[in-house]
């Protein structure tokens, strides 16, 4: 991401764009992500859904990371959605929700 | 592409750290002051005598239970909390009623001598407890509002913490670089030594601060495997936590089994001395429960209960499960945070941290405008953020001593005085940022800075002014919770007057390179640091 | 004990931090040769490792590994603060802290 001096409207679009799917579409990995852990973690109901509770805020940092790393704003957002997607598909057919 | 990579995350790092950077100082200060929360809370009460010798658990019991029993007959709920250590200082009970006839509920809390049972009387004062629960309560505001700005500043801290990591270039090479003097490259090498040296505290606070409202950060992970609605989710709290589930009030009257014989119980499992709460809910009623929670003796103790049939006085076996993995994570990054379990030396490296993460952020506000300075010049947005800095880097300081000061100051019959002093912060806060907008920004810092060292440094005088508590009488006698208030308000005091001074003499010096040459601060440094 | 393993830290961090070109000059006025460098860094390492047990014989388990890296922390920050403004002295509190501490512990029993 090359910071111009001054931006331009594109340049402000794209960097909304990417705190967008930070803060909108990392939320939304963290928790479908943790949700699908809480599924398939081997241990007891209760005690997976803490676990994967605890580990949904790294889940959420990495995520706002890949918004601002990606190559684009494109790439922020098609590496959190299909994700999302693949692991949300899964827990469906893992069992769904209770 | 290791470039642009290192550049994005330098472009996060001081976005997330402006954005939270003024409600993080807050929370860090008054968080970190949360580490002596009963110390300064003993010093604010001068009225109670120097804490007397230990009684037996069994008494502070019977004491507690007494006023209880006749102040509260019929309460919804009773906590007990005898006498044990420095977090949890003087006999406490707490006391909830039962809805009146207008629906209305009433909570009080009262702090009893140990040997007589009877109130302590003091002035009336939110403490050191109250400074420290604004740093996640915040003031003025419904408290689930607070977790959420709470929340949100401390997840943009999370992302500082991970993205400040990977910008850091030379994290090993310039581990131990400091050089003053030099302008905007001290105030970044500050930046930077105070966040390495103690970043395992750092992104532990972090991480575990997140932690502490998991629940209401993240519900749905909840909801998706327990099903919506409250019902589900208090069935999960009690799956996890192993609560034999809490029983509603039954609406027939029961007296409630011996609380002695409970004590003696809970000590012969957890040793004297052990026990932090005693939580009665529906005393009187068939249905009543006791929970006996452990005090904090280890970073895992944290989670130990007991509970009891409140009627029969059976142990409940539920209670009396080991941890699960996960359960035993989450307690010890609980523990790690509150730091309770902590002994005297560990306690002050957990303050020093604490002030060293607070100088950190205020560190990184400061950098924030200088760097925006030199590269952009001046415009409003930069001319409001540098004002809201000064106001809070330095102002908050003022502020949180003010509240000292109110302390002391305010008369003790004056109503609602707990929520004055607190008001006295806040309009001094207020006053500080209202003044920085409208002084050169220079002579704002000196001014500011100046005020604060005053305000820490005069305070042991104002109280051996007001009473007979002070230094004169609590170094004699040893009493090193109240002595260690007003010598550390010494030591604030000159340090906030050092960086004043400091900042003062060089005032008709330009910043950058040239000064360093002039100031005679580079002594150290004989020959041309490589760039 | 946890004076002793906070000078041990400090010592630890201070010659680590001599092995360090940079550092090495402040103090000395010149870089250190190649064998020395790597000296004083494994003898850093080496009293950072003791500073560490030091911490293990006062706390069990995780209180002492806890203390420990408070320990680094009060060491890092005094040794980085110290070394602008008096380079020989912080460098003096490496060999002198440890050994006072030593007697002041010896002598307390």
């Amino acid at each position: 991401m090359v910071r111009a001096k001054a931006s331009t409207a594109a340049d402000r679009l794209a960097v909304a764009s990417r705190v967008a799917a930070a803060a909108v579409g990392g939320y939304t990995f963290a928790n479908v992500t943790a949700i699908f852990l809480a599924h398939v973690l081997p241990m007891r109901r209760a005690d997976a859904v803490l676990a994967a509770t605890l580990a949904s805020f790294a889940l959420y940092a990495g995520a706002v990371l890949w918004a601002f790393a990606a190559r684009s704003p494109r790439n922020a957002w098609l590496g959190l959605l299909v994700p999302t997607a693949v692991l949300g598909l899964l827990t469906w057919a893992v069992g769904g929700n209770a | 592409m290791k470039d642009a990579f290192r550049q994005s995350m330098a472009w996060v790092h001081t976005w997330a750290g402006i954005l939270a950077g003024t409600v993080l100082y807050f929370m860090f200060l008054t968080g970190t002051a949360g580490y002596f929360d009963t110390e300064i809370g003993y010093w604010m009460r001068p009225e109670v005598p120097p804490r007397a010798a230990e009684v037996p658990t069994a008494q502070a019991v019977a004491l507690g239970l007494r006023r209880l029993e006749a102040q509260a007959p019929n309460a919804e709920r009773w906590i007990l909390y005898p006498p044990s250590g420095r977090d949890v200082p003087e006999l406490t009970v707490f006391w909830r009623t039962l809805p009146d006839a207008d629906g209305n509920v009433t909570s009080r809390s009262e702090v009893l001598d140990r040997v007589t049972g009877a109130p302590l009387a003091a002035r009336a004062t939110g403490g050191g407890e109250t400074l420290y629960q604004m740093h996640y309560l915040l003031r003025y505001l419904p408290s689930r509002t607070a977790y959420w700005i709470v929340g949100l500043c401390t997840m943009l801290m999370l992302v500082a913490i991970v993205t400040g990591v990977i910008t850091h270039k030379r994290i090993f090479r310039d581990f131990f670089t400091f050089r003053p003097g030099k302008g905007q490259r001290s105030w970044l090498d500050a930046h930077n030594v105070l966040s390495v040296l103690a970043l395992p505290f750092h992104l532990m606070i972090t991480y575990s601060g997140l932690v502490f409202f998991c629940f209401t950060y993240m519900p749905l992970i909840v909801s998706a495997a327990y099903g919506a609605g409250e019902a589900n989710r208090q069935a999960f709290f009690d799956e996890v936590f192993r609560r034999p589930g809490s029983a509603e009030r039954a609406g027939v009257a029961a007296p409630l089994a011996s609380l002695a014989d409970m004590t003696a119980e809970a000590e012969r499992r957890w040793g004297s001395g052990q026990i932090r709460s005693i939580d009665v809910r529906h005393p009187g009623d068939a249905n009543a429960r006791v929970t006996f929670t452990r005090a904090h003796v280890t970073p895992t103790s944290n989670g130990d209960r007991l509970t009891f049939d409140g009627v029969s006085g059976r142990l409940l076996e539920e209670s009396l499960a080991p941890p699960s993995g996960p359960m035993l994570v989450n307690d010890t990054l609980l523990s790690l945070h509150e730091g309770l379990f902590a002994g005297p030396v560990l306690r002050w490296l957990y303050f020093l941290s604490g002030l060293a993460g607070t100088a950190m952020v205020g560190t990184g506000l400061v950098l924030w405008t200088a760097k925006r300075r030199k590269q952009r010049g001046a415009h409003p947005g930069l001319a409001l953020v540098e004002r809201l800095n000064v106001g809070t880097v330095a102002g908050l300081p003022a502020a949180v001593a003010a509240y000292f000061w109110a302390n002391r100051l305010l008369p003790t019959d004056l109503a609602a005085r707990a929520a004055w002093e607190v008001h006295v912060l806040f309009i001094v806060w207020a006053a500080l940022l209202a003044w920085a907008a409208l002084r050169p920004l220079r002579r704002a810092w000196i001014e500011e800075l100046t005020l604060a060292a005053a305000l820490c440094a005069l305070l042991p005088v104002l109280n051996a002014l007001t009473t007979d508590r002070h230094l004169g009488a609590s170094l004699p006698a040893g009493d090193w919770a109240l002595a260690g208030f007003d010598l550390a308000m010494l030591g604030f005091g000159a340090t906030l007057g050092a960086v004043a001074y400091r900042l003062a003499r060089r005032t008709h010096a330009p910043e950058g390179a040239a000064a360093a040459q002039s100031d005679g601060e580079a002594r150290g440094t004989p020959s041309a640091e490589p760039a | 004990m946890s004076a002793l393993a906070l000078t041990l830290a400090y010592a630890g961090f201070t010659a680590v931090c001599l092995a360090m070109e940079r550092h090495h000059r402040q103090l000395l006025g010149r870089p250190p040769a190649r064998r020395t460098a790597t000296s004083l860094r494994a003898t850093g390492f080496v009293l950072l490792g003791l500073a560490l047990a030091a911490c293990l014989l006062t706390y069990d388990g995780s209180v002492g590994v806890i203390l420990w890296l408070g320990l680094l922390t009060a060491a890092g920050l005094a040794l980085v603060f110290l070394l602008p403004y008096a380079p020989r002295l912080a460098a003096g509190l490496a060999v002198g802290g440890p050994v006072a501490a030593a007697l002041a512990a010896w002598a307390a029993g």
